[in-house]
C-alpha cells in the first residue's frame, strides 16, 4: 500500500518534470537560428536622377568645392579594379551605348566592382562630395589638404557605400563607342570606347604591360602612325605579361590627362589583336628620285613662296616619314621641319608647298598641294639651306650649304628663284650648281642678277 | 630527498602517534524546518583535515585526538555553515540533534554562473577559472569569483589551465589547452552543486592537480537534494531568460536513484551588442546501490551552447561607439546575424564504479565524450574586409596618412562610421552575386570546426592505512581524437568557394577539387592525436598539532597530427602523419598545517612540476604543416605558498603569501607584421618564456552579530615576465622570392627584452569590503564595494625584439631609434583602475512544503565603464612605422581592449518541492 503510494507519487514528479521540460523548450524559436534566408535585393528603387553631369560640372568655378545642392546623377560603370589595372576610382558614362558624357569619382574602397561592376546603373547623391578639376579632369571625391589647397581626394569606403547606390535592374550592356585615334575628342573622354585597326609600336614589342608596381604608358599605333597612349598600372594582374604583337581592337575608358589622350582598359580581354600587324603592308619607302624642283621667293610677294618637289619615278609614292627641313642662312641646327607622312606625290608629279595658301591660290590661280604656316620649310626668303630625307634618315636631296648663309653665294634665290634643270632625274646629296639655274638680287657666283616677279617668272605644278 | 622527506614523515608519526589518545564527536544533523535527517553533511574540527560525512540518518561520528578549545564545522550543500564552538577535554562528546538553517544565499551560486558564462566565451584569451571556485568557503576566494570576477580576475594571475576540474572523478581539462570547458556542462547548475574544492597546492582526495586549485564535482544523485526544483531567471548580461528542471529521486529504498534535469538560457541580445545565447541542456542519471560498500552510476548529459561573440575594439572605437559595441553582427531581413559565433556540444555518458569502506575507497570511472566546438568566421577572399571596424575604414586612417593629416577626411569617415557601424550582410551577397566572379565567392561565412572524441578510464583510491596515514592514488588514460577543419556554412549567395590561399596563389589542398560547396571541407583539415598518461599517489599524515602531506605525479603525453590535406605551400609536411612527440613528466609536491592552538594554524605547501607542453603549442602551425616547435621544452613550475589561519568565533580569515615560478613555457601567435625584416602574415614562436608569479592575499570576515557580518578582502600580486624569451617568426615561402623575409620560411629574431613586463593575467591588486545582513525572517542583502588596479593589456613580443630597431627600406638600423626613445613608445601603461559596486539580496518562504527563493543581483552599481584586458597588435612591427602610428594619438593599430558590464542584474526564482 504504501510501496504504492510511493510510486504513484513518484510517477507524478516525472509526468511534471516532462512537462516542465517541453514548456523549456517550447521557448526554443525565440533566438535567431543560424540559417539565413537571402536577404531581398538592396538595390535603389525609389529615387532618381535630378541632375545632368554637366549640371554638376557646371558647379566648378575655379577650386575644389563641396557641392551643397541635393544634387542626383545616375550613370553606367564603365571601368572595374577586378584585375586592379584601375584603383580607387570609379568611372562612369551617362548612357550605356552612345554616351554624351563621363565622369569619375575617386573612392577608398578596394574591390569596388564587387559592388559597383561594369554594367551596374549607379545612383550618385553627390551632396557632401567634393568637385574639382585636375589636368583639365572633372573629379568627384572627398577631399583631401595639401599645403592650403583643397584638392578631391578618395571618399572613405563607408561614405562611398552611403552615397553609390545601385539601381535595381539588370546590368546593362555597355557599348562602347567606336572609333579610330584620329577621331577622339572630348565628348568621348571619360567614356567607354574600342579602337579598331590598332598595334602596339614595334619598339615596344617585348616589353610588358608594366613595370612591376610603376604605372607604365605604352604607345598604340595605327597603320597611318596616329598614336594613343595605353597607360597600365604595375598592379595590374597582367602587368607582367608581354604586350601582344598583333593588329586589332582595344576596348578601354579614354581619359585626359591635360592636352593627351589616355587610354585604360580594365581587363586583359579588352584587348583583341589578333589580326596580322600593319607592318606588313609597308607604309614608309624611300626614293632617290625625289628632288626639290623649283623654289621660289617672288621679289614682288613673299607671300606666293613655295617649294616644289618632282617625283620623277613612274610610280606615285607616299611620302610617310619623309621630312623637309630647313636650316636658315648659316644655322647649323634644323631650323624648321615639316613631315610630309600622309601626302602622295604622284608619278612625273610635282608637289607644291606653300607657306599661304590663300595667297598661292589668289596668285597662281590654283591651291598648293601642301599648306603649311609661314616660317616652315617653303617659306624661305632665299639664304637658307634645305634637305629633303626619306623615312629612314637619308639626306634625298639638297638645296645649298648647310651652316653657310646663302647671301652672295651660288645657293642664293632671294627674290628670285631656283629651278632644277630638266636633265635632274635624280636627288642629290651634295649641291652642284649645274644642276640648277638660279635668279636673284645680287648675280654672284654662277648664279643670274635677275630678280622675278610672281606669278609670270615661275612655274608651279609643272616640270619639264 | 623524496625519501628523506617520508621518513620525517614516519618519524613524526611514530613519535606523535604514542602521546594521543583518540575519542569521538557524534551527533546527527537535521534540516530545520522540515526536520528531517540530513546525509552528506561533511563534518570536522577546523584546523584538521579528517572530515566525516553523515550518514542516510544524518549521524555522523568524528574521531580526533586532541584537548582543548575547537570550532566543530558542519556543511552542506544548500545549507548555511554551522560553526559549533566546542571544548574538547579528552572525552567522548555527543552534541545530539543539530539543526542545519537552509542558505538563502544558495542562489547566488546560479549568479556567479552567468559571469563565467560571458567570460569563457567572449574573452578567448582570458582563461579565467571562476567556475573552479563554486565551492569555496574562504571569503577570500568568494570574493575572487562573485566581485572580482566580472573584471577578469584570477586568482594569483593563474591561468585556468591550472585548476583541475573533475566529474565524478574523472579529469575533464581539454588536452588542447589544459582548460576545462566549462560549456559542456552549463545550465546544468542543479546537478553540479556537489563540489569538492581544494585550493592551491593542498591535497586533494581526487588528484594530484594543477596549483590553482582543484574540483570535483559528483554527479550522483544521492548526494544531491532529492525532489523538485524548478528556477525561471531574468537577466541583462549574457543571457535574458533562463529555466531549469530538476527532478531527483533520491536514494530509495530498492536502491535506486534516478535524476533528471533540463534548463535552456536565450538571449537574443546579450550585455553587449548583438550577442545572441542560446543554450539548452540535459542530464539523467541513474545511481545504483548494489549495497552498502559498492554502487554503480550512470551518467548522460549533453549541453548544448550557441553565443554570438563580441570583440576587443581601439579606444577610437570605444570612443565612437562605446563599451556595448560589437562589430560582429550586423542586420539581416531585420534580425541580428552575428559573424562570430561558438557553439559547443560535447555530450559525454560517464560509467563510475563506487566503492566505500571504512578504509578504502575506490572509484572507477569511464567517460566518453563526443561532439564540435565551432566557430564561425567570416572568409573574405579578394575581397574588402568586412568587420567595420577595420583600420581602413576609420577616421585614423585619414588622421595617420603618410602623406599628411587629413583631417576633413577623418570627419567624413567618422559620421560614415556613426550612422552604420556594423557589419553590412547585404553588401557581402551582393558582392557575392557579382556576375564578374561567376557565382565564386568573394565572402564565405565558415565554422572553424574542432571535432573531438576522447576516452577516458580512471581508478582513483583512498585507502585509510590507519589512524593517522592515509594513502591516496590515481591512474588516468585519455584518448583523444581531435578532427580540425574549416566547414563552409553559407555561401552568402555564391554557388561555390575556389580553396585558394589569396596571398600566395596557392591550393590549400592539392589532392581535392578547389571548387568548394556549401558544408563542404576547405582551408585545412587534419587530426590530432593524442595520449596522456597520468598516475600519482599521496600521502597524508595527521598527527594532531601537525599534518603533512607529500604526493608525486607521473605524466606521459604523446601527440600526433596527422594531415589530410596536401597544402601546396607546404608539399614536403602537410600532408599524412608527422612523427609522435612524447613527453614523460614528474611532480611533486607537499606540505604541512601546524596548529598553533585550535584557532590559529599555520600552513606551507610547495611544489616542483615538470609538465609536457600543451598540445596548442607544439605545433607550428598545425593547420598547414607537421612542423614541429623546434627545441620545444617541458614546462617547469616551482611554486611555494604559505598561510595563516584564524578561526575565532566571531573573527576567521587567512592570510597568505605566494611565490610561483613557470619556467621554459613555449607560446605561439598568428598575426601580420611590418617587421623590420619584412611583412608578412607569420606565426611567432615564443620559447624559454618564464614567467614570475608572487603576491599576498587576505581575507577576513567577522561577524558583527547574529545577523550582520562584515568581510574585507585584498590580493596584491606581481605577475611578471621573468626571462627574455627567443623568438622565432614562421611563415609560407610561396610568395614571390623578392618579398620574403627568409627563404627558408622561418628567422631567429634573437630575444624579446620583455623581462619585467607585466603579464597581462588580469587585475593585479584587488581590494573589497563587504557587508551582508541576514534577517531572521529569511531576507538578506550584501553589498560589496570593490577597488581594481594594475591591469594590463598584453604586449607583443616582436616588437621587443632587436629586430624592431631595422628599418626594413634599409635594412640598416632607423637613425633615431635610439633605446630611449625605443623604450618610450614601448613602454608599458596600465589599464585605468576603477571601482565595482555590487548589491544582491534574497528572500526565501516555505509554505506548504514547497520552498520558495528569490534572488537579486546587481552588478556595477554606478555603470562605471572600465576595461578588463586587451592586447597590443604586432602589426607596426619596426620603429618607424610605430612612431608614426602613434603621432597623431590615434593609432590605427592601436592596442584592442575588452570592455566590463556596465551595471547588470541577475534576478532569479526558484521553487522546490
Amino acid at each position: 500500500m504504501l510501496k504504492k503510494y510511493f510510486m504513484h507519487k513518484r510517477s507524478i514528479s516525472f509526468v511534471k518534470f516532462l512537462l516542465v521540460s517541453m514548456a523549456l523548450f517550447s521557448s526554443y524559436n525565440c533566438v535567431k537560428s543560424k540559417v539565413f534566408a537571402e536577404p531581398d535585393a538592396t538595390c535603389e528603387s525609389v529615387l532618381s536622377a535630378n541632375a545632368t553631369f554637366l549640371d554638376i560640372k557646371n558647379l566648378y568655378v575655379d577650386e575644389t568645392i563641396q557641392i551643397q545642392e541635393d544634387f542626383l546623377i545616375e550613370g553606367y560603370v564603365i571601368s572595374s579594379d577586378q584585375e586592379n589595372n584601375f584603383f580607387g576610382v570609379l568611372h562612369f558614362q551617362d548612357a550605356a551605348e552612345n554616351p554624351t558624357d563621363g565622369f569619375q569619382i575617386e573612392i577608398d574602397l578596394r574591390n569596388s566592382y564587387l559592388f559597383y561592376d561594369i554594367g551596374d546603373r549607379v545612383l550618385l547623391n553627390v551632396k557632401g562630395l567634393y568637385l574639382g578639376k585636375s589636368k583639365g579632369v572633372f573629379k568627384l571625391g572627398g577631399v583631401f589638404s595639401s599645403f592650403g589647397n583643397e584638392i578631391v581626394g578618395r571618399l572613405p569606403s563607408a561614405t562611398v557605400f552611403e552615397q553609390i547606390k545601385v539601381l535595381c535592374g539588370e546590368s546593362n550592356n555597355i557599348i562602347p563607342t567606336t572609333t579610330t585615334i584620329s577621331e577622339l575628342n572630348d565628348a568621348l573622354a571619360n567614356t567607354l570606347i574600342t579602337i579598331e585597326g590598332v598595334e602596339f609600336l614595334t619598339e615596344e614589342l617585348g616589353s610588358t604591360f608594366a613595370l612591376e608596381r610603376e604605372e607604365t604608358e605604352r604607345k598604340l599605333v595605327d597603320c597611318v602612325d596616329n598614336e594613343l597612349t595605353l597607360k597600365t598600372s604595375g598592379f595590374a594582374e597582367f602587368q607582367n605579361n608581354l604586350i601582344p604583337e598583333g593588329r586589332g581592337h582595344i576596348t578601354g575608358v579614354l581619359t585626359r590627362e591635360g592636352d593627351e589622350y589616355q587610354l585604360i582598359v580594365r581587363k586583359l580581354s579588352d584587348i583583341n589583336f589578333e589580326e596580322e600587324r600593319c607592318e606588313d603592308l609597308i607604309t614608309e619607302f624611300t626614293s632617290s628620285n625625289i628632288f626639290f624642283s623649283e623654289l621660289a621667293d617672288p621679289n614682288n610677294n613673299a607671300g606666293a613662296r613655295f617649294v616644289e618637289l618632282y617625283n620623277a619615278s613612274d610610280t606615285a609614292l607616299l611620302l610617310n616619314g619623309w621630312t623637309l627641313l630647313r636650316y636658315t642662312n648659316a644655322s647649323q641646327e634644323v631650323s624648321s621641319s615639316l613631315d610630309l607622312s600622309g601626302i602622295e606625290i604622284g608619278s612625273e608629279s610635282t608637289l607644291v608647298i606653300s607657306p599661304n595658301a590663300m595667297e598661292f591660290e589668289a596668285v597662281y590661280g590654283f591651291a598648293p598641294d601642301v599648306a603649311v604656316g609661314t616660317n616652315s620649310p617653303a617659306d624661305s626668303n632665299g639664304d637658307d639651306n634645305l634637305q629633303l630625307v626619306d623615312p629612314f634618315g637619308n639626306v634625298i636631296d639638297v638645296f645649298g650649304i648647310v651652316g653657310e648663309d646663302g647671301s652672295g653665294t651660288n645657293h642664293e634665290f632671294e627674290d628670285g628663284g631656283a629651278l632644277r634643270n630638266f636633265s635632274v632625274l635624280q636627288g642629290n646629296r651634295m649641291y652642284t650648281i649645274t644642276e640648277w639655274e638660279i635668279c636673284n638680287d645680287t648675280g654672284s657666283s654662277g648664279t643670274t642678277n635677275a630678280p622675278k616677279n610672281a606669278p609670270e617668272d615661275f612655274s608651279p605644278g609643272t616640270h619639264f | 630527498m623524496h625519501r628523506f622527506y617520508l621518513f620525517i614523515l614516519l618519524f613524526l608519526y611514530h613519535t606523535l602517534a604514542m602521546a594521543q589518545e583518540d575519542f569521538s564527536i557524534v551527533g546527527i544533523v537535521f534540516d530545520v524546518v522540515e526536520k528531517s535527517p540530513r546525509p552528506n553533511a561533511s563534518v570536522s574540527i577546523e584546523g584538521d583535515a579528517t572530515t566525516v560525512l553523515s550518514d542516510q540518518k544524518g549521524a555522523f561520528s568524528l574521531t580526533i585526538a586532541e584537548k582543548g578549545e575547537f570550532i566543530l564545522n558542519i556543511a552542506l550543500a544548500g545549507y548555511t555553515t554551522k560553526r559549533i564552538p566546542i571544548f574538547l577535554e579528552g572525552k567522548n562528546l555527543d552534541l545530539g540533534s543539530i539543526y542545519l538553517d537552509k542558505d538563502i544565499t544558495f542562489e547566488k551560486k546560479d549568479n556567479l554562473i552567468t559571469i563565467t558564462d560571458s567570460e569563457l566565451l567572449d574573452n578567448e584569451s582570458s582563461g579565467n577559472a571562476l567556475g573552479l571556485l563554486q565551492a569555496t568557503r574562504d571569503v577570500f576566494l568568494t570574493r575572487a569569483a562573485f566581485d572580482f570576477g566580472q573584471a577578469f580576475f584570477r586568482v594569483r594571475g593563474y591561468d585556468a589551465e591550472h585548476g583541475e576540474v573533475l566529474l565524478n572523478g574523472i579529469r575533464m581539462n581539454k588536452l588542447f589547452n589544459g582548460r576545462p570547458q566549462w560549456n559542456n556542462w552549463g545550465g546544468l547548475n542543479d546537478v553540479v552543486r556537489n563540489q569538492q574544492f581544494s585550493n592551491g597546492l593542498n591535497p586533494s582526495d581526487f588528484t594530484f592537480g594543477g596549483i590553482l586549485g582543484n574540483t570535483n564535482i559528483d554527479l550522483r544523485p544521492s548526494g544531491l537534494r532529492p525532489g523538485f526544483r524548478i528556477s525561471s531567471s531574468a537577466s541583462n548580461r549574457t543571457y535574458t531568460g533562463r529555466l531549469m528542471a530538476t527532478y531527483n529521486s533520491g536514494m530509495q529504498s530498492n536502491g535506486l536513484a534516478y535524476m533528471f534535469s533540463a534548463s535552456r538560457r536565450w538571449a537574443k541580445e546579450g550585455y553587449i551588442d548583438g550577442t545572441l545565447y542560446d543554450a539548452y541542456s540535459f542530464y539523467g542519471a541513474l545511481e545504483y546501490q548494489i549495497n552498502k560498500k559498492n554502487s554503480l552510476s550512470l551518467t548522460a548529459f549533453s549541453a548544448v551552447n550557441r553565443r554570438g561573440r563580441s570583440s576587443a575594439i581601439t579606444e577610437e572605437v570605444f570612443n565612437l561607439v562605446g563599451n556595448r559595441y560589437n562589430p560582429n553582427w550586423g542586420n539581416q531581413n531585420g534580425n541580428i546575424r552575428n559573424s562570430r559565433e561558438r557553439k559547443v556540444s560535447e555530450p559525454m555518458v560517464l560509467v563510475n564504479y563506487f566503492h566505500k569502506s571504512d578504509n578504502l575507497n575506490l572509484n572507477v570511472g569511464f567517460a566518453y565524450q563526443t561532439g564540435i566546438n565551432a566557430r564561425s568566421r567570416l572568409g573574405y577572399f579578394n575581397a574588402p574586409n568586412p568587420d567595420p571596424t577595420y583600420y581602413r575604414y576609420l577616421p585614423s586612417l585619414y588622421i595617420n596618412s603618410p602623406i599628411g593629416a587629413n583631417f576633413i577626411g577623418a570627419e567624413i569617415a567618422r559620421n560614415s562610421f556613426l550612422r552604420n557601424p556594423q557589419l553590412n550582410w547585404e553588401r557581402l551577397y551582393d558582392a557575392n552575386e557579382n556576375t564578374s566572379l561567376g557565382g565564386k565567392a568573394a565572402y564565405v561565412f565558415y565554422d572553424d570546426t574542432v571535432a573531438d572524441t576522447q576516452f577516458t578510464s580512471s581508478l582513483n583510491g583512498n585507502v585509510k592505512l590507519d589512524d593517522k596515514i592515509k594513502l591516496d592514488f590515481g591512474v588516468t588514460n585519455t584518448d583523444l581524437r581531435s578532427k580540425n577543419y574549416a566547414k563552409i556554412s553559407d555561401l552568402l549567395g555564391a554557388s561555390f568557394h575556389e580553396d585558394i590561399d589569396t596571398f600566395s596563389d596557392t591550393r590549400n589542398n592539392i589532392l581535392q577539387d578547389v571548387k568548394k560547396e556549401e558544408d563542404d571541407k576547405f582551408g585545412y583539415n587534419y587530426e590530432f592525436a593524442v595520449n596522456r598518461l597520468n598516475m600519482y599517489a599521496q600521502v597524508k599524515g595527521d598527527f594532531g598539532k601537525l599534518k603533512t602531506f607529500i604526493a608525486g605525479n607521473y605524466a606521459n603525453h604523446s601527440y600526433e597530427r596527422n594531415g589530410l590535406y596536401e597544402n601546396e605551400r607546404f608539399l614536403e609536411n602537410s600532408f599524412g602523419k608527422s612523427s609522435t612527440i612524447s613527453f614523460s613528466n614528474f611532480g611533486v609536491k607537499g606540505g604541512a598545517t601546524y596548529k598553533i592552538t585550535g584557532r590559529h594554524w599555520l600552513a606551507i605547501n610547495g611544489a616542483l612540476l615538470n609538465n609536457a607542453p600543451l598540445l596548442q603549442n607544439v605545433f607550428v602551425n598545425p593547420r598547414e604543416s607537421n612542423e614541429i616547435v623546434p627545441n620545444l621544452q617541458d614546462e617547469r613550475i616551482s611554486s611555494i605558498d604559505m598561510n595563516y589561519f584564524i578561526r575565532m568565533p566571531k573573527l576567521t580569515g587567512r592570510f597568505g603569501g605566494f611565490y610561483t615560478r613557470f619556467q621554459n613555457t613555449t607560446d605561439i601567435n598568428f598575426f601580420f607584421v611590418d617587421s623590420g625584416v619584412g611583412s608578412d602574415f607569420v606565426q611567432e614562436v615564443l620559447t624559454d618564456l618564464d614567467k614570475l608569479h608572487l603576491g599576498a592575499e587576505l581575507g577576513l570576515e567577522y561577524q558583527l552579530s547574529a545577523s550582520v557580518k562584515l568581510s574585507a578582502v585584498a590580493s596584491i600580486g606581481k605577475y611578471v615576465y621573468a626571462s627574455n624569451p627567443l623568438v622565432t617568426i614562421n611563415f609560407d615561402t610561396a610568395s614571390a622570392q623578392e618579398e620574403l623575409i627568409d627563404v627558408s620560411g622561418s628567422k631567429n629574431l634573437g630575444f624579446a627584452a620583455i623581462k619585467d613586463y607585466k603579464l597581462a593575467q588580469g587585475p593585479q591588486q584587488a581590494f573589497a569590503l563587504g557587508i551582508e545582513y541576514r534577517d531572521p525572517k529569511y531576507w538578506w542583502i550584501a553589498l560589496t564595494t570593490n577597488y581594481l588596479a594594475n591591469n594590463y593589456a598584453n604586449i607583443s613580443t616582436i616588437t621587443r625584439t632587436s629586430s624592431f630597431y631595422i628599418d626594413p627600406e634599409t635594412g640598416e638600423n632607423f637613425p633615431d631609434a635610439t633605446y630611449e626613445n625605443v623604450n618610450n613608445l614601448l613602454a608599458q601603461k596600465p589599464l585605468d583602475n576603477f571601482y565595482l559596486l555590487n548589491l544582491v539580496g534574497g528572500k526565501s518562504w516555505l509554505k506548504k512544503g514547497k520552498y520558495i527563493g528569490v534572488f537579486a543581483s546587481v552588478n556595477n552599481l554606478f555603470d562605471e565603464v572600465f576595461r578588463t584586458g586587451g592586447y597590443e597588435q604586432s602589426r607596426n612591427g619596426n620603429f618607424g612605422q610605430l612612431r608614426q602610428d602613434n603621432l597623431s594619438g590615434s593609432p590605427s593599430f592601436a592596442p584592442k581592449y575588452w570592455y566590463g558590464y556596465g551595471r547588470t542584474y541577475f534576478l532569479n526564482l526558484a521553487i522546490s518541492f
